[in-house]
Parts: C-alpha cells; sequence; structure tokens
C-alpha cells in the first residue's frame, strides 16, 4: 500500500491494491463489461396502440416476426407478441377487425437501457421471464428489441472472437 | 467447467425440458388452442398412436388462421394447420445442434424425442437462455431489470 505524506495526515489510495476482475472466459467478461448497445437490437417494428389487431397480425404474420413494439407520441406504451395473440386474442379471432392494438397489448413491459451490462439483457430474458424485452436510450426512446435468438447471437459473437483476435 | 466448454459436451438432456402438450391431428382447433392457452405455452406437438411427433401447431399457426377467411375453430381438425418447417432434436443430440437450429435456422420450439423417436418433451430459445443463465447466476440474478441508470450527464461536482 502506498502511503503519501501529505500536509493534511497520511493519505492511503484505497485503490492501490486493486486487483482486476478475473473472467473465466471471454463470455463472461461481455456479459460484464459490454452494454446493451453492443447486441443487435433492431430491426424492430412499432405500432400505433389505435390500429386494429388486425392490421398488428397481418404485420407480425407478413414480416414473419413475434413481437411489435407499441409506441405513442414518441413513447412505448406496451408490446404486442405472438403470445399476447393466443391469450387474448385468439379466443375472440371473429372480432380481431374491431379490437385495438391497445385492448391486448401487454401494457408496462419489463424494459432494459441500452447502457445497461448486457447480462441485463439475460437477466430480463430469464428472471424476468420475456422473450422480447424493448430497449431504450435514456430519454426513453425506443432503440430495439432484445430477443433471446440476439442474446445468443451475441454470444456466439464474442466467442467466435476470442477463438480468432484482430490483428 | 466453463460454458463453452459445457455446451461442447452436454446433451440436449442436460437443457431444461418442458412437458410438451400432445395433440392428435383429428383434434378440432380450438382444442388445441384452449390447451395452449391453459398450459401458457406457444407450442403443440402432433403426435401419431405411437406417440411420434408428426408437426407442430404454434401461436404462429394461430395467427395465420387468424388471417384467414373465418372458419369454425370447433370443427376445423388441427392437422390441417401444423407449421410446414419444424425443428425436432434427440435427447442424445449435442447442444450445438440446438444453438444452430435456433441462431441460424430461427427455431422457437425445437420437440424432443428419445432414441425410439416418441416425444419426451420441448425445448428452445427460452430453455436455453436458462442454461447460459445458470453458468452465470450471480451475474445474471443480480442485475436491476428495468431500472432506468442514471443521468446521462453528471450532475453537481
Amino acid at each position: 500500500m502506498v502511503k503519501v505524506h501529505h500536509h493534511l495526515g497520511e493519505f492511503e489510495d484505497p485503490l492501490n491494491n486493486y486487483e482486476p476482475v478475473e473472467y473465466t472466459d471471454a463470455l463472461e467478461r461481455a456479459l460484464v463489461e459490454e452494454t446493451i448497445a453492443g447486441i443487435q437490437t433492431r430491426p424492430y417494428v412499432e405500432i400505433s396502440p389505435d390500429h386494429s389487431v388486425y392490421r398488428a397480425l397481418q404485420v407480425l404474420a407478413g414480416l414473419r416476426i413475434s413481437s411489435l413494439l407499441v409506441v405513442q407520441a414518441g413513447k412505448l406504451v406496451g408490446v404486442f407478441t405472438e403470445r399476447d395473440a393466443l391469450q387474448r386474442v385468439a379466443s375472440r379471432y371473429r372480432e380481431i377487425e374491431s379490437m385495438r392494438v391497445a385492448d391486448v397489448m401487454t401494457c408496462h413491459p419489463v424494459v432494459v437501457y441500452e447502457t445497461d451490462p448486457a447480462a441485463t439483457a439475460l437477466g430480463a430474458i430469464v428472471a424476468a421471464g420475456y422473450r422480447h424485452v424493448p430497449v431504450l436510450d435514456l430519454h426513453e426512446q425506443v432503440v430495439g428489441v432484445i430477443s433471446p435468438r440476439r442474446v445468443l447471437a451475441f454470444l456466439q459473437d464474442r466467442h467466435r472472437q476470442q477463438r480468432e483476435p484482430k490483428d | 467447467m466453463g460454458l463453452i466448454e459445457n455446451i461442447r459436451s452436454d446433451r440436449v438432456r442436460n437443457l431444461p425440458l418442458r412437458e410438451a402438450i400432445r395433440i392428435t391431428a383429428d383434434l378440432p382447433v380450438s382444442v388445441a388452442v384452449q390447451r395452449m392457452q391453459s398450459q401458457e405455452l406457444g407450442c403443440a406437438i402432433c403426435v401419431d398412436d405411437q406417440d411420434r411427433p408428426l408437426g407442430v401447431f404454434t401461436e404462429r399457426s394461430v395467427i395465420d388462421l387468424m388471417l384467414q377467411p373465418p372458419v369454425d375453430w370447433d370443427t376445423v381438425p388441427v392437422g390441417e394447420h401444423l407449421e410446414s418447417d419444424w425443428f425436432r432434436v434427440c435427447l442424445d443430440d449435442p447442444l450445438s445442434e440446438l444453438i444452430h437450429a435456433i441462431c441460424e435456422r430461427r427455431a422457437r420450439f425445437l420437440c424432443v424425442t428419445d432414441a425410439a423417436g416418441h416425444v419426451v418433451g420441448l425445448t428452445g430459445q427460452k430453455a436455453l437462455s436458462e442454461y447460459i443463465a445458470d453458468h452465470f447466476p450471480q451475474l445474471v440474478m443480480a442485475q436491476s431489470v428495468g431500472s432506468k441508470p442514471g443521468t446521462e450527464t453528471r450532475e453537481g461536482a
């Protein structure tokens, strides 16, 4: 421990004996040190809560995607996923043209921020139990969505980088 | 061992498997949908009388059905609306095969069979995520999901 003598007395720098964190592998390092901004969060699709459920289902089916981010006046107000379609729409399938997205979406969805550690993405999927998690910036604007497949792709990529380090 | 080593050596049987919803091809769509709703599972596996998989009926199949001209779900057999593209893995297949199906072929659900081809469960993206998280439990579970980070610019001194 380095001791510095100062006119106010003896000063010990608490960071002098700081040991850098040791990671078991590149994946653990990536989960801790990288942020969600490093995970693919686009493309994603927005829809208005005032659109019909029929329109939302058309978009899901046409693009072969599993979730839509419901945005109103630039703010995220919900998500509408294949699961919502099964649980909240399927029993009323004859009414899909008159139902609005706002009636069947998941309100107040769990979100993550692009500045969160990458491990938060895995936490949102595993601990919170959501498959599609919207990603926001610090101004609460939507910047994308993460899914298990995107997190897996991120980890695969970091594993490849470890095996094939850049020059 | 680390995650990479375990992925190389582990098999599909090492993943958390979900009990599959088994349906037969002649079952009405409405019954299949009700079972998926009550068990909160996005996929049902259509099996033959030997419990071998014939196809899958998923949330996506339900959406496709809703977009078609209305038909009576109480009379339409689910066998007419199975997914054309579905995935099957065996209990003893390496995890790398499952990862390939999920990442490269965009599989969400995979039907798991034993060596004789009988359905033993269901796995997919979520199970693989749980498997990975199990390798970093303190790291993943300690994350504060959804809490807003600090301000972009530092305040005060």
